[in-house]
């Protein structure tokens, strides 16, 4: 949408450029009104290098075997933080 | 259709320019414009900037220009793609704090299956007038910095900064500590109360010199430390670090054991710290978490006659982000934090002559809260609010819980003798306003407010309500008192400020409004002090190629809102009793002096203030490389101070017993005429009838030269030189502006007292440098630091008696400053195996600090002729402390 709602900008808000514009702008001008600029976002997507094996960005990356460990490790750490919290602090009187 | 991704190194065309140009903002811009290859401008090409938590995308206008503001610090990419064009594709932009990175987009006629891929390098700003140093996620990942306390470590990294002292400012309550934007300092005295992870943190932005007019609170630096976040991608961090008594090394000399008895080989027995991190995605695009937890134990053998120290601290840090729209960010998070401490000194018998069983215990539990949101409104405006506080309390109990005695030789006894409690409460609602406006050039405004309420409590009594001065270790005298004094700090700030480019002129435009007001608990006002603070600054782009910059700054710096200006004038204060010990440990009263405040604030009285001024040229050289000269001056007044009210001064032969010359000090002529009051005002031609006059001052000029290269084929590299003075009647310790008792009397703000102040260093240098080593994938990393050694000055303790006073007084025996304690060489390094499978990156590796194990003697005794520590006697010039010895660390990290 904001590719688009960019894309109806009206010819007249590039009016102060237009004199001294070059082939090449009017032919960037041009793709605008057309609206083929190009659905960019697809096609970013289609240009990323080789994603790396592991998928960071998917929840099914706690059921291999890094996940759970990580799982493990996370859960160990906030266990024995949370049991000192309890057990090493010294209260001062009248807390 | 079939890509091809063809990567094209192409740096000529590429300029992209760290900017550190605004704020106690949260967030970064990026902006730039799309051109042919004939340098004509481009409208209409869609730019799609990505970041970790998702696209955003706008069209280049008229002009070829896009802007993404309100971008949280990161890393981010630009694609612009336009059909009959090839794909321009520039990743590892960095956005920091406050900084606006430029990208020049140049297309060239070609297929949509070819992308053009370019790489950032340049880094000089054309428009700031800002000297800031952006210490990168990179920067801290990789460098052996010291982690004790974050933001005050990272702040001695940057140039002229040394010990907490910012470019001639105060020692650690000049300073204003930001956390997400937001001041967390302790609102009694302005130093540090929030402590947190090393971990947490993604990025600081260190800088002081030439602030724009949302910046303020401050007389030193600005230290901006921005939290972690979770995005689109899942990410973890698991660290281990240890250290140990046998990875330490001994740098005490037997010259310097010599000379004071009680240093001898101390540091940390052991530590163990660990960190887990875990942030990600909730919902992909919308909601983000992150979590980190952290528990550290410290055990050491501190310097001096205590044998252990230790330190426990787990904390606690979530940290929720949501983003209901690609313009719409709300974040919120908290810490918890449960720190510990046992075999703290205890402040009766300081940290030289403290045993174990005279230290006192620490529980001090803090929470800190903040929550923001971010609302952008196209390409030129954005909103932001955020609210930040804490609330904890540190509390001081006697590990031996009986008076503390004080023999004729100077020895303690006893336990550490009293219990303290101070607690704390802060909240700050900052809101602020951008927009950017074409009109006779490019105005970036910002309009924002800030209101702080802080409240501050503290309490002591001694152990048995008093602690016993002994002969012959048998008690003859005892002395108690006991205080419960409590204030709040209320400040309203409002600022406006421009950004105004024309052509290659900036001009940095501000103007910055602070109303300081202090309650006591009894609802009386008991200190208001308003102030303006305006701010100019120009930027010139020399070559206009965006590699050169001159700039120039002139701006009012005023300190936070502090209680310790005031604290004295409140009540709370009970009375201070003298008891003569008889036998059978009896007391009988013998002297009660009133605990009713002597203390009056001034009505006019005006806020500790600094005047800046600065000139600075910044040049890009080859490529990565950017090199920076600044001339700074600094010149502080409006000091506050307590001044006896009424009081006459009479002459008195003195024999200077450092020279064995006269000289003349001063005793309180009219004692028997007047009741002890003073006024809390600014010294400004203070006048001590029958001794002289004062306009306390302190100036700081200084030469700046920095040499950085940013990180690109395998290394980086800062290196700085500062040739500095500070000088002046008022020193730069912690809190000398505005909370001493030193100009009381003509013998301790007279005599001697103006000169080169104890942290003037003439010379600094300062390198970091980084190198990964290829194929065997290891990093080295070293910071090194040297610095002049800070000045001392020979003093002699006069009685109260021959002083006439109601205390002793220290009187300089020489002009200040006239001496200096060790030039400081410290070298640390990290080295670090990295093993790299997939996504995973594991590290295994050891910090050295102090790497030669100098022991730079850091601190002489000034007091002449000795001074009893523990028992031992220790001459004038004898040292009293040493750098901390050579430790190394061990740690393992796992990252995605």
């Amino acid at each position: 949408m904001v590719l688009t709602g960019g894309l109806l900008l009206p010819p007249q808000a590039f009016a102060d450029s237009v004199s001294s514009r070059t082939p090449i702008q009017d032919a960037a001008l041009r793709a605008v009104q057309r609206g083929t600029a190009a659905p960019v976002l697809k096609e970013r997507r289609a240009q990323q290098p080789p994603e790396p094996r592991t998928d960071l960005r998917s929840k099914s990356f706690f059921k291999t075997p890094a996940g759970l460990a990580t799982l493990v490790i996370f859960g160990a750490g906030v266990g024995y933080a949370l049991y000192s919290s309890s057990n090493d602090r010294i209260r001062s009187e009248g807390r | 259709m079939t890509m091809r991704l063809r990567s094209l190194a192409v740096v000529a065309i590429l300029l992209a320019a760290a900017v550190p140009a605004a704020a106690q903002t949260l967030s970064g811009t990026v902006s730039g414009q799309v051109t042919d290859q004939q340098g004509q401008v481009l409208p209409g090409v869609s730019v799609v900037l990505t970041g970790r938590t998702g696209d955003v995308e706008q069209t280049s206008d008229g002009e070829g220009n896009f802007r993404f503001i309100g971008l949280q610090p990161g890393e981010y990419s630009v694609r612009a793609v336009l059909t009959g064009f090839r794909a321009f594709e520039q990743r590892g932009i960095v956005v920091s704090i406050g900084s606006t990175s430029q990208v020049r987009v140049q297309l060239a006629v070609g297929g949509l299956e070819e992308t053009l891929q370019v790489t950032a390098q340049a880094v000089v700003d054309t428009t700031s007038t800002a000297t800031d140093t952006n210490i990168s996620q990179e920067l801290l990942f990789s460098m052996p910095f010291s982690r004790t306390n974050a933001a005050v470590n990272m702040l001695n990294n940057a140039p002229g900064v040394n010990a907490g002292s910012a470019y001639g400012g105060g020692a650690g309550s000049s300073n204003a500590l930001l956390l997400d934007g937001v001041d967390t300092r302790d609102p009694e005295g302005g130093t540090a109360w929030t402590f947190f992870n090393y971990n947490i943190i993604d990025s600081i932005e260190v800088g002081g010199l030439g602030q724009p007019a949302e910046y303020g609170g401050f007389s030193g630096a600005v230290v901006n430390s921005i939290t972690k976040s979770g995005g689109n991608a899942f990410s973890a961090l698991q660290e281990f670090r240890y250290t140990g008594k046998d990875l330490r090394g001994d740098n005490i000399s037997s010259k310097v054991n010599g000379e004071n008895p009680t240093l001898l080989a101390s540091g940390v027995d052991s530590s163990k710290d660990y960190t887990v991190q875990l942030g990600g995605p909730i919902v992909r695009d919308k909601a983000f978490f992150f979590a980190s937890i952290q528990r550290y134990a410290i055990k050491e053998d501190p310097a001096g006659p205590r044998t252990v120290r230790t330190e426990v601290s787990p904390r606690f840090n979530v940290k929720l982000t949501f983003q209901p729209s690609p313009n719409d960010t709300i974040s919120g998070n908290v810490q918890y934090d449960q720190y510990n401490q046992t075999g703290r000194a205890s402040f009766l018998a300081t940290a030289d002559s403290t045993t174990d069983a005279l230290s006192v215990e620490q529980d001090s539990p803090e929470y800190i809260w903040n929550g923001s949101y971010r609302k952008v409104m196209g390409g030129s405006s954005f909103f932001e609010a955020k609210f930040t506080g804490y609330w904890g309390y540190f509390d001081l109990d006697p590990k031996n819980p009986v008076p503390a005695r004080l023999n004729d030789d100077g020895t303690w006894s006893g336990g550490a003798g009293y219990n303290a409690k101070y607690d704390r409460l802060r909240n700050q609602l900052n809101a602020s306003f951008n927009r950017y406006v074409e009109a006779g050039g490019t105005h970036n405004f910002k309009f924002g407010v800030e209101i702080e309420r802080s409240t501050i409590r503290n309490r002591q009594e001694y152990t048995d309500g008093v602690y016993y001065y002994d002969i012959g270790n048998q008690p003859y005298l005892a002395y108690g008192y006991s205080y419960d004094v409590k204030g709040t700090n209320k400040r309203t700030t409002a600022y406006a400020q421009d950004q105004w480019t024309v052509g290659r002129f900036t001009a940095n435009v501000g103007v910055r409004f602070d109303g300081i007001g202090g309650d006591g608990d009894d609802g009386n006002e008991y200190y208001s002090s308003n102030m303006v603070s305006p701010r100019l600054g120009l930027a010139w782009d020399v070559t206009g190629r965006g590699n050169a910059v001159l700039k120039a700054f002139y701006g009012h710096l005023y300190d936070g809102a502090v209680f310790s200006i005031w604290n004295r004038a409140v009540p709370g204060i009970g009375d201070y009793v003298v008891y003569d010990v008889l036998p059978g440990n009896r007391l009988i009263e013998a002297d009660r002096v009133s605990g009713d405040s002597k203390y009056v604030v001034a009505d006019d009285v005006k806020h500790p203030r600094t005047d800046e001024f600065n000139v600075s040229y910044e040049q890009q050289l080859f490529g990565a490389w950017r090199a920076t000269a600044t001339y700074i001056r600094r010149s502080a007044t409006n000091f506050v101070n307590s001044t006896l009210i009424g009081g006459q001064w009479s002459p008195s032969a003195f024999t200077n017993p450092l020279t064995n010359q006269p000289m003349t000090i001063f005793t309180w002529g009219n004692r028997a005429a007047i009741t002890q009051r003073f006024q809390i005002d600014n010294l400004e031609n203070v006048t001590y009838p029958g001794a002289g006059s004062i306009d306390a001052e302190r100036d700081y000029n200084a030469a700046m030269f920095v040499l950085s290269r940013r990180f690109a084929n395998r290394w980086q590299a800062q290196a700085s030189y500062v040739y500095s003075k500070t000088a002046g009647s008022v020193t730069s310790a912690s809190q000398a502006a505005f909370n001493t008792a030193l100009f009381e009397t003509p013998n301790t703000s007279l005599i001697n007292r103006d000169g080169r102040v104890p942290l003037d260093r003439p010379h600094e240098f300062k390198l970091f440098a980084g190198y990964q080593v290829p194929v065997i994938e290891t990093s080295l990393n070293a910071s090194f630091r040297g610095t002049s050694g800070t000045t001392y000055t020979p003093f002699n303790r006069v009685t109260a008696t021959r002083a006439n006073w109601t205390a002793s007084q220290d009187i300089n025996l020489e002009a200040q400053g006239q001496r200096r304690n060790d030039a400081i060489r410290i070298l640390d390094l990290r080295v670090e195996k990295v093993f790299s499978f997939d996504v995973h990156r594991f590290g295994i590796y050891a910090d050295i600090e102090n790497a030669f194990n100098t022991g730079v003697v850091t601190a002489r005794n000034a007091r002449f002729p000795s001074v009893g520590i523990s028992g031992n006697t220790v001459l004038f010039g004898s040292a009293t402390a040493v750098t901390p010895a050579r430790q190394i660390t061990i740690g393992a990290r796992w990252s995605f």
